[in-house]
C-alpha cells in the first residue's frame, strides 16, 4: 500500500471515528474534530510525504481553516448578540 | 460524493454529517490518491539490465575490490563510484567527469569510475529534499523520504564504532546479490548511498555488506 493510500485510509477512518463521536450533536464540533485530526496527521507524516502530496494535503487544510473562521465568526456575532 | 451529496438531501443532522463525511471521504479519496504506478516486474526488468552491464564489466576486468562512494570534487560535478581491482588498492587516481578506465599507469590503483546507479533517482528526489546542506549526523532524518516515496520499509542510518551502519528494509528492488551489492549497488540503495556521500562530503567505502532476511546491511567507511 503506497504512502499516499495509507494517510488517506487513516483520514477517512478519523472522519468515521468523529461521525460517532459526535453523533447527533452540531456540525461544527464535527468539522472541528476532523481539522485537528487532518492537521496531525499532515505533521507527524511531513518527513515520509512528497511536496506534490503536502501540497495536496496543504489545500484541505486552507479549506478547513475558512470552515474554521466562518464557524468561530458565528459564534462570536452569537456572544456579542447576547 | 454521489452517496454524500443524497444524504445531504435528507434534512436531519445525522444525515447532513454523513453527507459531509462522504464526501469529505470521497474528495479525499480523488485528490490524494493520484500516484500513478506501473507494475513491479517492468521496473525490475528495467533495472536488471543496467545492472547485468555493470557486473560484466566488473567480472570481465577481473575486479574484486569493493564500491567507492566518490564526492563532487573540483574536478567532478557529480558523485562517483570507483571500483578498485582488489580491497588493497585504496588510492584513487584523478576522477573526473569524462573518466572511465583506470588502467594503472599513473602510479594509482587499477580500476573502474562509473556514475553510481541511483544518481538519477536522488536527483528526482532531491527536489522533495535537501542533501547538501546536511551533516553527516542529520541525514538519517531526511533519508526518510525514501520511506515516504515507499522505495523502503525503514531506512536507519547508525554510528558504530568502526564507521558507519546503513541499515535497508525491505528495499523495491533487491538483486540479493552480496558481491554486487559491495560493488554496485543497485538503484534504490545507491540512491542513498549517494545521497549519504552527498551529506558527508567525504569518500564512502562500503566494507562490507549483509542480507539479513528483508534487510540490507552496509558497512560504510567515512572519509578515509
Amino acid at each position: 500500500m503506497l504512502m499516499s493510500e495509507k494517510i488517506t485510509l487513516i483520514i477517512a477512518v478519523w472522519i468515521l471515528t468523529a461521525l460517532l463521536i459526535t453523533g447527533d450533536t452540531n456540525l461544527e464540533i464535527f468539522f472541528i474534530l476532523i481539522f485537528i485530526g487532518v492537521l496531525i496527521v499532515r505533521e507527524l507524516t511531513d518527513v515520509f510525504t512528497t511536496f506534490n502530496f503536502k501540497d495536496r494535503m496543504n489545500i484541505f487544510i486552507y479549506m478547513f481553516i475558512l470552515v474554521f473562521i466562518v464557524i468561530v465568526g458565528q459564534k462570536i456575532i452569537n456572544i456579542l448578540s447576547i | 460524493m454521489i452517496i454524500g451529496i443524497s444524504f445531504l438531501l435528507v434534512n436531519t443532522a445525522l444525515y447532513i454529517k454523513l453527507g459531509f463525511a462522504s464526501i469529505l471521504i470521497g474528495l479525499f479519496m480523488i485528490f490524494m490518491i493520484t500516484e500513478r504506478s506501473i507494475p513491479k516486474n517492468i521496473s525490475d526488468a528495467q533495472i536488471e539490465g543496467n545492472l547485468d552491464t555493470i557486473k560484466s564489466i566488473t567480472k570481465n576486468l577481473n575486479l574484486t575490490g569493493n564500491a567507492l562512494f566518490l564526492p563532487k570534487s573540483d574536478i567532478r560535478t557529480e558523485e562517483r563510484i570507483f571500483i578498485p581491482l582488489n580491497e588493497n588498492n585504496k588510492e584513487t587516481p584523478d576522477i573526473d567527469d569524462d573518466f572511465v578506465f583506470s588502467t594503472g599507469t599513473d602510479g594509482k590503483s587499477l580500476g573502474i569510475a562509473v556514475p553510481p546507479s541511483g544518481l538519477k533517482l536522488l536527483k528526482e528526489i532531491e527536489k522533495q529534499m535537501d542533501f547538501k546542506n546536511i551533516a553527516l549526523d542529520e541525514v538519517e532524518e531526511s533519508l526518510q523520504t525514501f520511506v515516504g516515496m515507499d522505495l523502503f520499509r525503514s531506512v536507519a542510518l547508525k554510528k558504530v564504532e568502526d564507521g558507519w551502519r546503513l541499515e535497508l528494509e525491505k528495499p523495491v528492488f533487491c538483486t540479493n546479490d552480496q558481491a554486487l551489492c559491495n560493488q554496485y549497488p543497485c538503484p534504490t540503495c545507491s540512491a542513498v548511498l549517494t545521497a549519504v556521500t552527498r551529506a558527508s562530503k567525504q569518500k564512502v567505502w562500503i566494507t562490507d555488506t549483509m542480507h539479513n532476511g528483508k534487510k540490507v546491511v552496509f558497512h560504510l567507511t567515512v572519509g578515509e
